[in-house]
């Protein structure tokens, strides 16, 4: 079955898998430097090196390609001295390496404005948004998503409102939130937290109520009470998939944050994003959301491989996907990104 | 004609003597005029058993059998509290029982270990919620860990044992209690033969070791007539008790007794009471597809 590139639910052999996982990234990548790097292809604009003796043209100027041409058929006409160029594309489209290069100056480049953050700065000021923005809607979220999980009497009671609230945006919140709660960081915390809880509450819940009943009714053969069951049976038995949930809700949000920091006054890497956008720096732009990109995927990462450290119990054959083991792989100590000695698994006898 | 079985009390003193001896311990278990009713989705009443009665006497082993859907998992699962019986009454011991608890211990079919609790602690959950200290549930859990012969695995996780192991925690756990019954619910079922065969004499060995009374669901006719003292048939339409059967096979029982006349005698009656024979079999015959030119030939 070598040829075989499209099995239904097949493993693939690890070399073709891991030659796909690079090829997702390497794909457009390559589509991006094909339109940066290859002149004829795209490039709408001419870059004037020396404007001749066209009167509009200046150094250092972007003029679109049909324009460059008709003013230099003028010029030549007049016989006036012609301007020269190389073709570029929009200032919108910086190529790969500059972009790349962005990501490392970007840190480097002293704001221009007196007062104005650094970029390291204004990451900090976004993640402290999100983390408390996150910690916020959990430390309501969680227990009463698993009290509406466990007991039905919650869940008519709660859901229902959270079901018609979650549909509300939660941008729409913004002028409420900046009136109620200022126009520094507590409104954006607060953007955050109406964006998440709701979804919060209702994906525990249903994750809690997806506990094996056999696992209840044998902890209640087993002298269990109501509150007994809850904290020892249904809370542990669904904590691997509440941790996994958590990681998915932080996901959403970071989705949230860009919307979040444009509610008052303008901060955080959304700030930053706006302000390189208006001194058209856009491989600064670009490089920033790389950043964004780059913090949520390895804090993660980070937190995928905490959790094989906290719930050792998991098995290993049932659950995660090739992304989940690639991470758990690039994760593990001893391999990818934590060289060190692997760890140690538990012993078992030989079968009796 | 349905297979009747001999009358072994008459036919042999072993057995009557046996059984005398067994009705002479007090009754653990009082099942009295039992009912259970479901009510269907059309809004009538579905009788499972009514006016069920049993006595289940100390130490005795009693499997329960019958055809899928008439009440076996129901009727044990009302002695374990997991049900509500729609009337009659259920003392353990003499005392009505109400809800679960931990005087009845449960081995369930599907793994119930809990797979965040390694082997240890498993054992020790129904202890450490009677609040017995660490340390001596500890111990406990270890002595019976030792006696399903798996204390080797004390700090393996549920997920690295295999299903027969699964199932020798999970007695272990149920009798960790010291539970007055074992209710035990098709424990066997999932496991392959050789597996089974293993588990069953297992669990011969450990009620041999253990002051506890069993009632045992099983389907499989060999399983009820190897381990049990009597069986109890449960019918449908109309539900209920069919037969309460008395196992004259001798005990200690062994796979060298699965052609011994009495064996063989009681599993056919079983065979009678849960497969009966077909009432009208002279019905119209089936039309026969006819696949090749062969002939009729075939049989």
């Amino acid at each position: 079955m070598d040829h075989d590139f499209l099995g239904l639910k097949k493993e693939l052999p690890p070399r073709r898998s891991l030659f796909l996982l690079l090829g997702s990234f390497i794909l457009p990548l390559g589509l991006w430097c094909l339109v940066s790097y290859t002149p004829w292809i795209w490039h709408p604009l001419v870059h004037v090196v020396d404007p001749g003796e066209v009167e509009f043209f200046s150094e250092g100027m972007d003029v679109p390609k049909a324009t460059f041409a008709e003013e230099n058929a003028n010029a030549l006409k007049a016989g006036q001295a012609v301007a020269t160029g190389f073709p570029v594309n929009p200032a919108y489209l910086p190529s790969p390496h500059k972009v790349a290069r962005a990501l490392y100056t970007g840190f480097l480049t002293e704001p221009r404005l007196p007062g104005e953050p650094w970029l390291h700065q204004s990451l900090a000021r976004s993640c402290s948004v999100i983390f408390w923005g996150f910690v916020l809607s959990s430390v309501v979220g969680v227990p009463l998503g698993i009290l509406c999980g466990a007991f039905r009497f919650f869940a008519r009671l709660i859901e229902p409102f959270i079901e018609f609230f979650r549909y509300l945006p939660a941008p729409a919140f913004g002028a409420l939130c900046v009136a109620i709660l200022g126009i520094h960081d507590a409104p954006k915390i607060g953007i955050i937290v109406i964006g998440t809880l709701f979804q919060q509450v209702l994906v525990i819940a249903n994750t809690v109520r997806k506990t094996d009943p056999a696992l209840i009714e044998a902890a209640q053969t087993l002298g269990a009470g109501k509150w007994q069951i809850v904290t020892r049976v249904v809370i542990p038995a669904s904590i691997t998939n509440l941790y996994t949930d958590m990681r998915i809700l932080l996901g959403w949000a970071w989705t949230y944050l860009i919307v979040s920091e444009v509610v008052g006054t303008t901060s955080g890497i959304t700030y930053f994003i706006n302000q390189q956008a208006r001194y058209r720096q856009f491989d600064n732009v670009y490089a920033a959301i790389i950043i964004i990109g780059l913090i949520g995927f390895i804090s993660d990462l980070l937190l995928a491989r905490f959790g094989r450290v906290l719930f050792p119990w998991q098995h290993p054959a049932t659950g995660p996907g090739r992304l989940a083991r690639f991470q758990a792989w690039m994760a593990t100590p001893g391999r990818g990104l934590f060289p060190g000695p692997p760890p140690a698994r538990p012993s078992l006898p030989p079968a009796a | 004609m349905s297979l009747q079985l001999p009358d072994y009390d008459k036919l042999s003193p072993e057995v009557a003597a046996r059984f005398d001896r067994i009705n002479q311990r007090p009754v653990t278990l009082e099942v009295r005029g039992l009912r259970r009713t479901f009510r269907t989705p059309e809004g009538t009443e579905r009788v499972v058993f009514d006016g069920l009665d049993l006595d289940v006497h100390r130490r005795e082993f009693i499997t329960v059998i019958g055809p899928s859907g008439c009440g076996k998992s129901t009727f044990i699962r009302i002695v374990a509290g997991l049900d509500e019986a729609s009337g009659g009454v259920i003392r353990l011991n003499g005392e009505a029982i109400a809800g679960p608890g931990p005087d009845r211990g449960m081995v369930f079919q599907g793994y119930t270990l809990f797979p965040w609790l390694s082997v240890k602690k498993n054992v020790m959950f129904g202890l450490r919620l009677k609040g017995m200290s660490e340390n001596s549930a500890e111990e406990s859990a270890r002595s019976w860990l030792h006696m399903v012969g798996l204390g080797a695995f004390e700090n393996a996780y549920p997920h690295q044992l295999s299903g027969g192991m699964k199932q020798r925690v999970a007695i272990a756990r149920a009798l960790a209690n010291e539970p007055r019954i074992l209710i035990m619910d098709e424990p066997f079922g999932a496991l392959d033969a050789q597996t089974r065969a293993q588990m069953q004499m297992h669990l011969l060995q450990i009620w041999k070791k253990v002051d506890v009374t069993i009632l045992f669901i099983t389907h499989d006719l060999d399983e009820a007539v190897l381990l049990s003292d009597r069986i109890l048939v449960l019918g449908c339409n109309p539900g209920g008790m069919r037969e309460l059967i008395r196992n004259p096979v001798p005990r200690p029982r062994s796979f060298a007794q699965f052609l011994s006349p009495e064996f063989l005698s009681v599993k056919a009656r079983l065979e009678t009471l849960i497969h009966p024979p077909a009432e009208h079999p002279e019905e119209e015959p089936l039309p026969l597809a006819r696949m090749t030119d062969a002939g009729d030939d075939v049989e």
